[in-house]
């Protein structure tokens, strides 16, 4: 029973010693970074934001743009959400006030998303009339995109302080954009390929993605956070 | 139908997009407001439908609620735990998170001493956060069963957590402290050999999930254990008056209630 | 985005209904709403929760935010659209948290997917926000309509092959002969079996499709 006691104690004193020396903060970004990029990819193990995946994965071009336009904007929403969940909706439920913070919290976060893409779209338009063609098309497909949503989300179950969810959008974001790149990659090489007519288009897509994920499935578990 | 251009008044957009936040979150409030006492009163009788699961005292499936509130409350004794006792805070920054310890008797008579343990078992699973409760007998110090209160598993996949299959890997296990690296059970993987008494086979397409399950229960359960073991040599009255000394409101911050009410505990902000 | 329909004026309901069930099929003829497709068809029953839940919101959400057409500014409309999806499906999630219990736990996962869900913002942008309500209604349940049957579909092909069950009916022998005892084909339980399940299905809708249209050509 002692021998117990003593181990049990020596666990939790080194939990509670790793909790507050703070393993050095640079290093936790790092982390959360590449965790957030590669290791739980958002697109590739978490299968979020597959509909603008599949509809502009066409050219290497589009896809670019496409994929740094989430980059952009769920390093924005993130933070932003971050900010206005632990500063004003879980504050408010503190002080008593019967709000369901479980619900809205998914109401706040798809309107700050819709509202900051309505905003980018305006001010893109006021700064450069080419970008906003080049991007236009897109915005609307970035509202609906569920990685955005999704990294939103998973910053909350993360329990990421505001600066860390900086970081996890950018890297969540950055994650999207990669796999994109890489498919547009690789379908851009198809176009010289003999594919069967029903199979073109959306088929090969699917077919193709579906090899990327399993390729991902690997990178599981290969950083703890 | 009067046509007009509203995206001429900027004051309009602003005023209209103002209004019809307010009037929807509002309708969302009012529906919260209305079914919470429902809400509330389904999650105690799951809760305690889980926890009469978990230490096997029937067939929950078979038994009316009436019978389980009746099981329930004769026999368990919900103690909230010591944050001094329980080592790091298992909350979150919102306040959600558990901190008690559910007490089987064997008997009724103020003198009964707890004959198994329920601890919670909770942590991020593959998308969100998991809830569950792990039963272990006092006497024998082996895993009676577990089961999960809450989680947002992919249906069909992680999600199977729930099922038989995946419940009934955890019966038997040894939980005494163990030695090594301190794994107190291993959820898939190679183990299965040399620690076939720790071992609980993986969900097969579920790895994700698997792997969390298995990392938060080795998180938490050292945190609980040594508190709850304590629990375990008190008899029945002074849990009881442990339990009672619970606050009851869960708004006073120190316990969590279970499971809706997001309870705010002071925690140091972000 | 989802093309916008030509001649949308002229569609009556009916016709709006039957055009999302096959000729605009949201999944095998635009792609969209894959997320929630992968995340829960490898059970039936699953699959059929979540099409109950994806034809209520595109129903109402498109009744809502046809109402609301002719108020609501062009430059807040998206965001007035995805509020009002959102409040759509968290009443699903209340309602059954208060008076379904037991299946919102294993279910609650649906929800943040079919706000997400892209087929119910694409039909509320090509069809609902220019459209009287009735046909708006006909096309947001018909789009919904449409989703569950490819949906339904994939589901059949991955509960048989993956658990050897049917809307969880264990089908004894067929388990036995196709995967042995107790073990699935986990690849068809995984997310990644539902992109091959939904390109054969995807294959042979559009194989079809082009067939027809080639013997419509040839016969002119």
């Amino acid at each position: 029973m002692t021998d117990m006691m003593t181990i049990l104690a020596q666990t939790t004193d080194t939990a509670e010693a790793l909790r507050q020396t703070d393993p050095s903060m640079m290093t936790q970004m790092v982390l959360i970074l590449l965790a957030a990029a590669f290791t739980e990819n958002i697109l590739l193990t978490r299968f979020l934001g597959m509909c603008p995946f599949l509809a502009v994965s066409r050219n290497l071009r589009s896809a670019t743009g496409m994929g740094l336009a989430v980059v952009f904007v769920t390093t924005g929403t993130v933070f932003l959400n971050s900010l206005l969940y632990y500063k004003v909706l879980v504050p408010i439920q503190a002080a008593g006030v019967p709000i369901p913070a479980e619900s809205l919290k998914l109401i706040l976060f798809i309107v700050i998303i819709a509202a900051f893409v309505q905003f980018m779209e305006m001010l893109i338009e006021r700064i450069s009339l080419k970008l906003y063609v080049a991007l236009g098309i897109f915005l609307p497909l970035i509202t609906v995109n569920c990685a955005i949503l999704g990294a939103s989300l998973f910053m909350v179950n993360k329990d990421l302080t505001n600066a860390e969810s900086l970081v996890y959008g950018f890297g969540a974001g950055l994650g999207w954009c990669i796999a994109i790149i890489l498919m547009a990659g690789i379908r851009e090489k198809l176009k010289k390929a003999k594919i069967p007519a029903g199979l073109e288009g959306p088929g090969i897509t699917l077919i193709i993605t579906g090899i990327m994920a399993l390729t991902f499935i690997i990178f599981q578990g290969m950083i703890q956070t | 139908m009067p046509r007009f251009d509203p995206d001429r008044n900027p004051f309009y957009v602003i005023v209209y997009a103002a209004v019809i936040s307010a009037a929807f979150t509002a309708a969302i409030v009012a529906l919260h407001v209305a079914t919470v006492d429902i809400v509330e009163r389904n999650a105690k009788v799951m809760e305690q439908k889980a926890v009469v699961d978990v230490f096997d005292l029937g067939d929950v499936e078979q038994m009316s609620d009436a019978e389980i509130i009746d099981a329930y409350e004769q026999r368990i004794v919900r103690v909230p735990v010591d944050p001094a006792e329980r080592g790091p805070a298992p909350t979150k920054k919102d306040g959600t998170g558990r901190a008690y310890v559910f007490a089987f008797q064997a008997g009724a008579g103020p003198d009964a001493r707890p004959m198994a343990v329920a601890i919670p078992i909770h942590g991020i699973g593959f998308w969100a956060n998991i809830e569950g409760l792990l039963a272990i007998d006092v006497e024998t110090r082996k895993a009676i069963s577990v089961t999960f209160l809450s989680h947002s598993e992919t249906p069909g996949l992680g999600g199977r957590i729930t099922e038989a299959n995946f419940r009934n890997e955890w019966k038997g296990l040894d939980m005494t402290p163990p030695e090594g690296d301190g794994t107190w059970v291993y959820v898939g993987g190679t183990e299965t050999v040399a620690n076939a008494d720790r071992y609980v086979d993986a969900i097969s397409g579920a790895t994700g999930t698997s792997n969390a399950v298995g990392d938060f229960a080795n998180k938490t359960i050292p945190e609980y254990y040594a508190p709850a073991m304590k629990l375990a040599q008190m008899p029945r009255d002074q849990l009881d008056a442990m339990a009672a000394g619970e606050p009851r409101k869960p708004d006073t911050g120190e316990t969590p209630g279970p499971p809706t009410p997001l309870t705010p505990e002071p925690q140091e902000e972000n | 985005m989802p093309p916008a329909n030509s001649n949308q004026a002229e569609l009556s309901p009916g016709r709006a209904a039957i055009a999302q069930l096959w000729h605009e099929n949201p999944i095998f003829r635009q792609v969209l709403g894959i997320c929630s497709a992968l995340a829960v068809t490898n059970r039936m029953f699953n699959t059929l929760l979540m099409c109950g839940g994806l034809i209520w919101a595109t129903t109402m959400s498109s009744l809502t935010v046809s109402l609301l057409r002719n108020y609501t500014p062009q430059r807040v409309r998206i965001m007035v659209s995805v509020l009002i999806i959102a409040v759509y499906v968290i009443v699903v999630d209340i309602t059954m948290r208060a008076f379904f219990p037991d299946i919102h736990r294993d279910i609650a996962a649906y929800v943040g997917l079919i706000i997400t869900n892209c087929i119910v913002l694409g039909r509320l942008e090509a069809f609902a926000s220019k459209n009287p309500t009735l046909p708006s209604v006909a096309d947001g349940f018909g789009a919904g309509l449409g989703y569950s049957f490819v949906l339904m579909l994939v589901a059949v092909v991955r509960e048989l092959l993956g658990f050897g069950t049917l809307f969880g009916f264990d089908l004894g022998g067929f388990t036995g002969w196709w995967t042995g005892n107790n073990y699935q084909w986990v690849i068809m339980i995984m997310p990644p079996g539902a992109f091959f399940v939904l390109a054969v299905v995807v294959w042979v809708m559009r194989g079809y499709a082009l067939r027809k249209e080639a013997a419509a050509e040839g016969g002119k």
